[in-house]
């Protein structure tokens, strides 16, 4: 029985915070706040070849670190714990299906290892959602491959990636395309995103020119494990926030005095903490056992990835809800980072199913 | 990370479940299904069978009649006892092995040690825990029953309340002041003191389920001789809070097992009823399935902390916490799952006081009823959810006390 992270694990943990501390932290989130999204290129390369947590769970043959997924939720923790803007969640969950792609993927992993190529995924039709995409995009083959027509959308760092990787209908069944951003019949679409440092919006494709990643045969398997691990991986980054945004409330409790006190020493304020500490560390342990189910493959993988998903959409909306309230006036500023947390935790819990709909997917699991 | 028992546990959890087997008819259905008065003469037969072949505080040293093995087996046993219809030990296990044997393990003498565990090993002294006073129950250091030592012998004059099973024990811990000069958390020492004795009347008291499981404890010059005193002289508190420690901490994930078939049991309550396929219904069952999961994780967070040699530390009052407003949370929902079948008890009472009911038992609306009646309580004994929630803010987030009122400041 061991429930904790290893030496190593830990060593990761703290080696990347130190990092962000220095490279990202309170400055990139003014920034963020003051000017709008736009990607730090050199934070990017630093953390993709100084650091590389890009290729953390790739293969070593394509530049990667073969760690497991239980490393990737650390890594996303701490980017969810900084409110990072920039598409490493987006990267990593295409690369969860450009792993099937055979020869041809072997170079198109070493460039998401490298970070010199964005990648993210295009899943969900008008009316659909990452685990139904629906049937609207339609893949037909041409003689140098394939094209594809159709409008995906709530697709995550639509405008900053090179290349999507799409869900798309061929005559016997969804398959799994690649697609690059600047090939004839690409737009984008963006829309105002909730979550200043995720930017949302919809990929159109007019026959655009596609590379087949993987066929039908396979596909629906993936797109069930590229699900699970969306959730897992969104969840880490939802513990890490929330519990970033708990420590930003208490820190403030006790710097901010009223009645002559740290309003840290009223008991209203202390309760609403230790709530929201209780529910932090219950997404925590959700998340954390998930992780390794995934890398375990287990077979109750899938249940506890939404366990954990419905867990952490509640424990950071509570925490970064409580956070505006702890702060007063001055948490409901534009120039605050808190509401940075408040809209990153409504946005990611819609990411890949609400906790309603993951609670009725646990039900569905477990045959209630 | 490896959050499964090791194949050592493993290979013996599969050796118990044989054995356990052997103790149950082929077609048991679980204790629940007993009737109920029959319960507690059961829990007693069975205890005394997982007595006789070792398995009963399998973690203690051998020289105090364990087994000394890890804390695992332990888990891996309440596990299988929950998973084979069996109840994981009697009511007054709670204090006796939980709460004072491991206190003694770690704070009493070699020959307290040898006259007192294997005793509560065998079942042949049950123990209850004498903290609460009518004046001192959150604010439990302001505790005034006092003792006074005479020829080697503590004699104790005041009053106890709200103490479980007092009417069944034989020995009470009991924490009482013998320092009347001194700050008020210094003045304190934990006693061992025999119940059946002249200075001692036990006086049961109705609860809000109309049962009477709990007592007040009226001491007027009891006596208890001065090698019982737990600890060193007025080092009680320190003693007192470690025990509470093992009180919250240590539960959750043998806990968490029986919260898991009560939640089995509420599903066939909403299919018997046919509301298992309502939107709002399943939602509730799912969270409460990830809340239960979630608990048990938590406990082996704390297990693996314990293996490592760590204390739980103010993560058990987060566990207390966890367990005991979720059974809130559940109980309600039973509620609404019953509709207004709530008007009526019909059917069997539960055979367990708190928190979930035996494996097994019926879904008739007594049952639900008088355990949603007792979640109450939950939220109330070893520390209310408010003073957890003030422990979890002061000890793990850092945030200050509250300013004390000048009357309760030192004494
Ligand atoms: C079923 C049951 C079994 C029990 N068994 C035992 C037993 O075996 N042995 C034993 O010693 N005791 C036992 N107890 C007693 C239990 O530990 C006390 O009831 C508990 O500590 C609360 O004390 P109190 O009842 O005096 O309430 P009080 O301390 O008077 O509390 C009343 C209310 O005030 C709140 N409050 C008090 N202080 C604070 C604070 N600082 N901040 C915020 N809110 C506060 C409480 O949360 C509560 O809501 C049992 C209780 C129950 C219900």
């Amino acid at each position: 029985m061991q429930f904790s992270f290893s030496r190593e694990q830990e060593d990761l943990r703290s080696s990347l915070r130190d990092f962000l501390s220095r490279r990202s932290g309170s400055e990139a989130r003014n920034r963020v706040l003051k000017s709008g999204y736009a990607l730090d290129r050199g934070l990017w390369d630093s953390m993709a070849q100084q650091l590389g947590l890009l290729g953390l769970a790739l293969p070593e043959s394509v530049g990667g670190s073969e760690a497991g997924f239980l490393e990737t939720s650390i890594v996303l923790e701490e980017l969810g714990r900084d409110a990072y803007a920039g598409p490493y969640f987006s990267t990593v969950a295409a690369s969860w299906v450009l792993q099937h792609a055979g020869e041809d993927g072997a170079t198109t992993l070493e460039q998401l290892a490298s970070g010199s190529r964005i990648f993210t995924l295009a899943i969900a039709d008008e009316g659909g959602t990452w685990a139904r995409p629906g049937h609207r995009t339609t893949a037909f083959e041409v003689a140098d491959g394939h094209r594809l027509a159709g409008l995906k959308v709530n697709v995550t760092d639509a405008d900053t990636a090179d290349e999507f990787v799409v869900v798309a209908d061929l005559p016997d069944g969804p398959a799994w395309f690649r697609v690059a951003a600047d090939a004839p019949g690409v737009s984008v679409v963006m829309g105002e995103s909730l979550d200043l440092t995720r930017p949302i919006g919809q990929l159109v494709l007019q026959d655009a020119p596609a590379i087949l990643v993987v066929g039908p045969a396979a596909a629906g398997e993936i797109l069930a494990d590229v699900n699970d691990k969306a959730a897992v991986a969104l969840s880490a980054e939802m513990v890490g926030g929330a519990d970033a945004a708990l420590r930003q409330a208490v820190a403030w409790s006790l710097e901010r005095t009223q009645f002559g006190r740290p309003i840290g020493s009223f008991q209203a304020i202390k309760h609403m903490s230790a709530d929201a500490l209780v529910e932090v560390e219950t997404a925590r342990v959700l998340t954390q056992y998930a992780a390794w189910a995934i890398d375990e493959r287990t077979p109750d993988r899938s249940v506890v990835a939404s366990m954990a998903k419905q867990a952490a959409s509640d424990a950071f909306s509570l925490a970064a809800g409580n956070n505006i309230q702890i702060h007063g006036g001055i948490g409901f500023t534009w120039e605050h980072s808190a509401h940075l947390y408040f809209r990153k935790a409504k946005a990611t819990s819609a990411l890949f199913g609400t906790a309603p709909q993951h609670r009725d997917r646990i039900a569905d699991l477990l045959a209630v | 990370m490896n959050p499964t028992f090791s194949a050592d546990v493993q290979a013996f959890q599969k050796e118990f479940a044989t054995f356990l087997r052997e103790l149950v008819p082929a077609d048991w259905a679980g204790a629940g299904t007993l009737p109920r008065e029959e319960y507690d003469a059961f829990a007693e037969k069975i205890r005394g069978q997982l007595y006789e072949r070792g398995y009963i505080g399998v973690s203690w040293p051998q020289e105090y009649g364990g087994r000394g093995l890890s804390a695992e087996y332990q888990v891996a046993i309440a596990e299988e006892l929950t998973r084979q219809g069996l109840p994981q030990g009697i009511a007054s296990d709670v204090f006796g092995i939980q709460m004072f044997g491991s206190t003694l393990l770690a704070f009493g003498t070699e020959e307290q040690k040898q006259r007192f565990l294997p005793r509560i090993l065998s079942g042949e002294d049950k123990w209850c825990q004498g903290y609460s006073e009518p004046q001192s129950g959150s604010d439990l250091a302001s505790a005034s029953t006092t003792a006074v030592l005479e020829d080697g012998m503590w004699r104790i004059n005041g009053q106890k309340i709200w103490t479980s099973t007092a009417h069944l024990a034989d020995w009470i811990f009991v924490l009482v002041r013998t320092d009347p000069d001194a700050a008020k958390h210094r003045g304190l020492t934990l006693l061992a003191c025999p119940m059946d004795q002249p200075g001692i009347e036990v006086r049961q008291i109705q609860q809000i389920s109309g049962e009477a499981d709990f007592n007040e404890v009226f001491f007027t010059d009891a006596m208890t001789p001065e090698e019982n005193t737990i600890g060193s002289v007025s080092d009680g508190w320190r003693v007192a809070t470690a025990l509470l420690e093992h009180e919250r901490g240590g539960a959750a994930a043998v806990l968490a097992i029986r919260f898991a078939e009560e939640l089995d049991r509420l599903e066939e309550l909403a299919r018997e009823r046919g509301r298992h396929h309502e939107q709002d219904i399943r939602r509730r069952i799912a969270w409460c399935r990830s809340r239960v999961f979630a608990m048990r994780l938590m406990g082996y967070r704390a297990l693996t902390r314990t293996l490592s040699g760590e204390g739980i530390g103010p993560e058990g009052a987060m566990n207390k916490l966890f367990w005991s407003e979720y059974h809130r949370v559940l109980t309600e929902l039973s509620m609404d799952i019953l509709g207004e079948d709530v008007l009526t008890l019909r059917g069997r009472r539960p055979a367990i006081p708190d928190g979930p009911d035996a494996p097994g038992a019926p879904t008739d609306s007594a049952g639900w009823i008088t355990t949603f009646l007792n979640a109450r309580s939950s939220t109330i004994f070893a520390g209310t959810s408010q003073v957890q929630r003030n422990l979890l803010a002061e000890k793990i987030l850092g945030m200050p006390r509250e300013p004390r009122a000048e009357s309760s400041r030192g004494r």
